[in-house]
């Protein structure tokens, strides 16, 4: 009888800890504008004043590059496609010689 | 949106691009969540302090049970002090309190939350010991009771040590979509792992902070009844109303949040979802997020109010109370219960 009140003991403080170890909650701030999608087509580089990053790894879901245009408006893109990786390098570019 | 860029209508149809904007949603938790968490917070503090407090001056911890309801207290105490920084955050839109702060009251959240649902396994279970195998366990319920402390403290030491993985993953920091932004989020940031992390811990959180609690209550519970509706007893049935009432509560607060959690585990990750579903669960997230907080008010009010004994002991507290204000210097009273009365063991389990 002792045994099997060691075993129950046993098996709450088990369930207990692994409960506890798994406590991730994902209590994240889901009210902030994220990217859902990516735009395919290319956008024209003049357009383009900036850019920021999306990390899935933060509060959004997917990984992405946004592309801030000077009529201020967002574009979502996939940093995976090829013409965002030429128009990240431009801008590097006009970022480093704007430094100089 | 899209209607000022070079290239044509066509495209706003079926090349979303944008972000999803949700002013509309930071409208809401701007005025629903600090509303919701201040009332969740002053209920929570006010039940779950009377609780602490009859514990410590009144009631000698007869059981596990008590033992674990004294404990829940204290866990509820402290996540119910967390929600004012919570409340600050959303009515502000931004997080003030530092990298800190953010750890601990992040740290605090996770501890409590599934703490809480420990606790609740652990009674339930302890009440099944105690009722079903009644006969077998008189003696060694009053042994495992000399350990409650030993027990409590592995609980307690083991869930710090062990959120520590949320107090590293945890922190302040900008948002890195807006550009120029000067405000700071409270939120998990994962050096590793990114889609496959969350989803994890979401997963984890579902099956050992819902369904894991919920099978040991169905299970405890449904025997726990079954011995009641066999036992003859005058008072069996008000033991099995608080009981059906107990696992009702449960479902109705933790239910809808856990549907919700699943529903974003389900679609995480995925692209192309559409903005106005994600800002419906949004919505559905915060308003079934409040509903499985008011949790921590109705505990008191289940575990330990609905108790004889115990409301006895809570009105001589507040007639002791009364009586200070009005004989500040009067004759102190003698604050022991003369006698107890002594109700059959199976019942009072439930609600003594």
């Amino acid at each position: 009888m002792t045994s099997f009140m060691c075993k129950n003991l046993v098996l709450a403080t088990l369930i207990g800890l692994l409960m506890l170890y798994l406590s991730g909650t994902c209590e994240a701030q889901s009210n902030q504008d994220c990217c859902l999608s990516y735009r395919r087509r290319k956008l024209p580089l003049h357009v383009i004043k900036g850019y920021t990053e999306q990390l899935s790894s933060e509060f959004c879901d997917i990984n992405a590059i946004i592309f801030h245009t000077k009529r201020g408006m967002k574009v979502c893109v996939n940093q995976k496609d090829q013409w965002v990786k030429n128009h990240l390098r431009q801008l590097s570019k006009r970022l480093k010689k704007m430094s100089e | 949106m899209s209607g000022e860029e070079p290239n044509t209508t066509d495209i706003m149809y079926y090349d979303y691009e944008a972000p999803c904007a949700k002013p509309d949603v930071r409208n809401f938790t701007k005025i629903f969540l600090p509303i919701a968490y201040s009332l969740i917070c002053v209920l929570g503090l006010v039940g779950n302090l009377f609780v602490v407090i009859t514990f410590a001056l009144y009631k000698k911890s007869e059981s596990m049970t008590d033992v674990y309801l004294f404990n829940m207290a204290i866990v509820d105490i402290l996540f119910v002090l967390t929600l004012p920084f919570w409340a600050v955050n959303y009515a502000m839109d931004e997080w003030i309190f530092g990298d800190f702060l953010c750890k601990i009251t992040k740290g605090i959240y996770a501890i409590n939350f599934n703490c809480g649902m420990l606790l609740l396994a652990c009674i339930s279970l302890d009440r099944y010991i105690a009722i079903v195998q009644a006969t077998k366990s008189f003696k060694l319920r009053a042994k495992t009771l000399a350990y409650s402390k030993v027990i409590c403290l592995v609980v307690w030491v083991s869930s710090v040590l062990i959120s520590s993985s949320t107090f590293i993953f945890s922190g302040s920091y900008r948002n890195s979509i807006v550009l120029n932004e000067t405000k700071d989020i409270c939120d998990h940031r994962y050096s590793f792992g990114g889609t496959i992390m969350k989803l994890l811990l979401l997963g984890i959180q579902l099956v050992f902070g819902f369904f894991i609690p919920l099978l040991f209550m169905i299970f405890c519970y449904a025997f726990i009844v079954k011995t009641l509706v066999q036992a003859q007893n005058s008072k069996r049935n008000k033991a099995i109303r608080v009981i059906v009432l107990i696992v009702a509560v449960f479902l109705v607060c933790q239910v809808p949040h856990n549907i919700v959690a699943f529903v974003a585990a389900a679609s995480m990750g995925k692209l192309n979802k559409s903005c106005m579903e994600e800002k419906q669960r949004v919505y559905a997230k915060y308003t079934t997020e409040a509903l499985a907080f008011l949790h921590c008010c109705l505990n008191p009010v289940l575990y330990a109010f609905v108790g004889v004994k115990f409301r006895n002991y809570f009105l001589k507290i507040m007639k002791n109370l009364c009586c200070v204000r009005y004989k500040l210097y009067g004759k102190t009273y003698n604050s022991r219960i003369s006698s107890d009365t002594y109700h059959s063991r199976q019942t009072s389990e439930i609600y003594d």
